[in-house]
């Protein structure tokens, strides 16, 4: 208690340098929190975006489609497979996909897409593509007819009402052809998508591949997502493991997830550039402090302090400190985080277009994972225990006349 | 008799292979418990050195040192501090104390280490500050304290641990006349009330007067060791 009191009176014994040195942790940790979450949150909104129109964020597929997209790996209904699905408490929801590449066209021009026979209604709760119509209406279960990507249809000249035709490869060979009318226009965030992809409701895309009851996937819509890897291992029991295979969105989607590590490791580097400065402020306030107090030491080994002792006095010192900076730092960036939860920032102008562009919605809202948060404290107190090393071994180098006399 | 301290034949040589200084030469003492010796001699004499040596926080080039009837010259850093703590009282010329803590903190931080409890500590500490007359300055800081106040703080700190003998080295050097005479009263009172044996290093020929042992060194040899 005594050596803790010694600690925290000593802490304040250079006041305004002890205020420097908490208040530069204090902003770094608040600043390595603020760029974290952002850099979370926007992600995690662009994943969640991206993954929930195209993927979805595991997949189960017959096993070998993905390595071959064809319609004749598509699956008929398996009851076995919907009841573990049904039943699983991890699984939020599921949809079936019937999805092929097939030729379209209008008038003149003719274009390559994609055709994503889907469960309107059910798709409707988690995709979000029913709020993205901007002609139009969305599918329901039983319509006959198709919808379109914004920049498909403006390729093709088409809007809601008018006619398309498409040509495909069918099931087993077989020719798929069909006009449809297109019932709605659906305007993506994300380019590359906008200008390939259209839907159908899954009913009309069987009869048009020629599948009868098949899917070519089952997207899973799981009720957490942070540990899909581990989720997609256990999902099917053996048995089931043998016929089909479960993908992540990582996996469906490396491109992505590698765009998002390299952030996170960018995030990462700037954290640590940042934290270095802070750790060789640390340093100098240690340095200064063992210099100031050198004639004490001696005084005090010289009566009978063991060094382990004057260490732990030392250490407990720098800890209470840094821990301060750290602890008021996360509490200080609590309220801003919410502050911009609630009032997300949004990019304007030029940077916006270029964030539409990479398909990163130009909104910030920051993310609340509190590991976010509790990880800059764990960082600020390996700092000072990697510096307390140098404190300690310092103090156990001290000789007390040495130290009396300077 | 009764000897707390014996050293035989001490030399201890700085820098070796360079120029080597003798600071101290061939020494050999006893000092036997209640005695009140002064250490004297010209600057550069080797008094420092001699006492650092005495408590243990210099090793002899060559000869030994015998506190309390144990040789403290092979002794290893550790068990020496701990020692130390237990056999030897130090009041340095300045800046003894911890200057974040009160009076009374500063006495009770050496039993603090040695273990003891906290009334013991406490009730000890009061005792202490008593006995060297400053029973209203428990609370204050160094700070707030003048010289001679710090250094009878520093004499009550040094006999907490109940030392065999308290080693000073100049404890008067930087206090004034009245402050002197203060302090070296309550030192001899010590001696004469609970026996306490004292080593000093002084100057000052107002403080020899007090001594009943005098020790004079020259170039790191006893020169002469009168009793008056
Ligand atoms: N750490 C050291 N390294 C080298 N020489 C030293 C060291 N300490 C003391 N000396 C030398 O040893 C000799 C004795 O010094 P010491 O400090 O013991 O004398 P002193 O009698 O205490 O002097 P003063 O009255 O000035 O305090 C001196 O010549 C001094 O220069
Ligand atoms: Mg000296």
């Amino acid at each position: 208690m005594m050596y803790l009191k010694l600690a925290w009176r000593n802490m304040w014994r250079s006041r305004r340098r002890t205020m420097i040195t908490v208040s530069s942790v204090l902003f770094a940790v608040i600043f390595a929190i603020l760029m974290r979450v952002i850099a979370v949150g926007m992600f995690e909104k662009m994943i969640a975006d991206t993954v929930k129109i195209t993927s979805g964020y595991l997949q189960i597929h017959q096993k070998g489609y993905w390595d071959n997209k064809t319609v004749d790996s598509a699956f008929a209904e398996d009851p076995r497979l919907n009841s573990v699905l049904d039943n699983n408490p991890d699984v939020s929801c599921w949809t079936r996909k019937m999805e092929s590449f097939s030729l379209a066209s209008a008038g003149e021009r003719t274009k390559g897409i994609l055709i994503s026979g889907i469960e309107p209604t059910k798709e409707k709760k988690f995709s979000g593509i029913s709020g993205l119509c901007v002609d139009g209406a969305y599918l329901a279960d039983s319509d006959r007819s198709v919808l379109l990507a914004e920049g498909l249809a403006k390729y093709l000249g088409l809007k809601a009402g008018d006619t398309i035709v498409l040509l495909g490869q069918g099931y087993h060979g077989s020719m798929a052809t069909g006009k449809y009318p297109v019932k709605g226009i659906v305007k993506l965030g994300m380019p590359e998508l906008n200008k390939v992809l259209a839907w159908m409701p899954l009913g009309l895309a069987r009869d048009f591949l020629g599948t009868g009851t098949a899917n070519t996937a089952i997207s899973v819509i799981p009720a957490h997502t942070n540990d899909l890897a581990r989720m997609s291992a256990h999902l099917l029991p053996a048995e089931l493991k043998e016929k089909y295979e479960v993908m992540t969105w990582q996996e469906m989607i490396p491109e992505l997830d590698q765009l998002y590590k390299g952030k996170m490791v960018q995030n990462e580097i700037m954290s640590g550039i940042l934290y270095l400065v802070i750790a060789f402020g640390i340093f100098g306030t240690i340095l200064m402090m063992l210099n100031e107090r050198m004639h004490e030491f001696g005084i005090l080994l010289a009566i009978g302090m063991k060094k382990w002792i004057l260490a732990v006095t030392v250490v407990l010192e720098m800890i209470l400190m840094s821990v301060m900076g750290a602890l008021l730092g996360i509490a200080a960036a609590i309220p801003i985080v919410w502050y911009l939860r609630i009032n997300p920032l949004r990019f304007q102008g030029d940077t916006a277009k270029v964030m539409e562009k990479f398909n990163i919605d130009p909104v910030i809202i920051p993310s609340l994972e509190p590991h976010h948060f509790l990880m800059q404290g764990y960082i600020v107190g390996c700092i000072s225990v990697a510096l307390s090393v140098f404190a300690v071994i310092k103090i156990l180098s001290i000789k007390p006349i040495d130290a009396i006399n300077s | 008799m009764n000897e707390v301290i014996k050293i035989t034949d001490v030399s201890k040589i700085y820098n070796p292979e360079a120029i080597p200084v003798k600071a101290v030469d061939g020494v050999t003492l006893t000092v036997e418990a209640g005695e009140f010796t002064a250490l004297v001699g010209p600057s550069g004499s080797g008094k420092t050195t001699l006492l650092n040596l005495i408590g243990g926080l210099d090793h002899p080039t060559s000869g030994t040192v015998e506190i309390a009837g144990t040789n403290i010259t092979t002794m290893r850093e550790n068990a020496l501090i701990d020692f130390r703590l237990r056999h030897i009282g130090f009041v340095f010329q300045a800046y003894n104390l911890v200057p974040v803590l009160s009076a009374q903190e500063n006495v009770e931080l050496v039993m603090l280490l040695q273990g003891k409890s906290a009334k013991e500590r406490s009730d000890r500490a009061k005792e202490l500050l008593a006995s060297v007359g400053l029973p209203d300055k428990l609370d204050k800081r160094p700070s707030e304290l003048s010289g001679g106040q710090q250094q009878r703080v520093a004499v009550a700190r040094a006999l907490a641990s109940k030392p065999g003998f308290i080693l000073a080295d100049e404890p008067t050097a930087n206090l004034d006349s009245v402050s002197t005479s203060n302090l070296l009263d309550i030192m001899t009172r010590l001696n004469k009330e609970n026996n306490m044996t004292f080593i000093f290093s002084t100057h000052d020929q107002r403080v020899i007067d007090k001594a009943r042992r005098v020790i004079k060194l020259v170039d790191g040899k006893i020169e002469s060791d009168s009793r008056q």
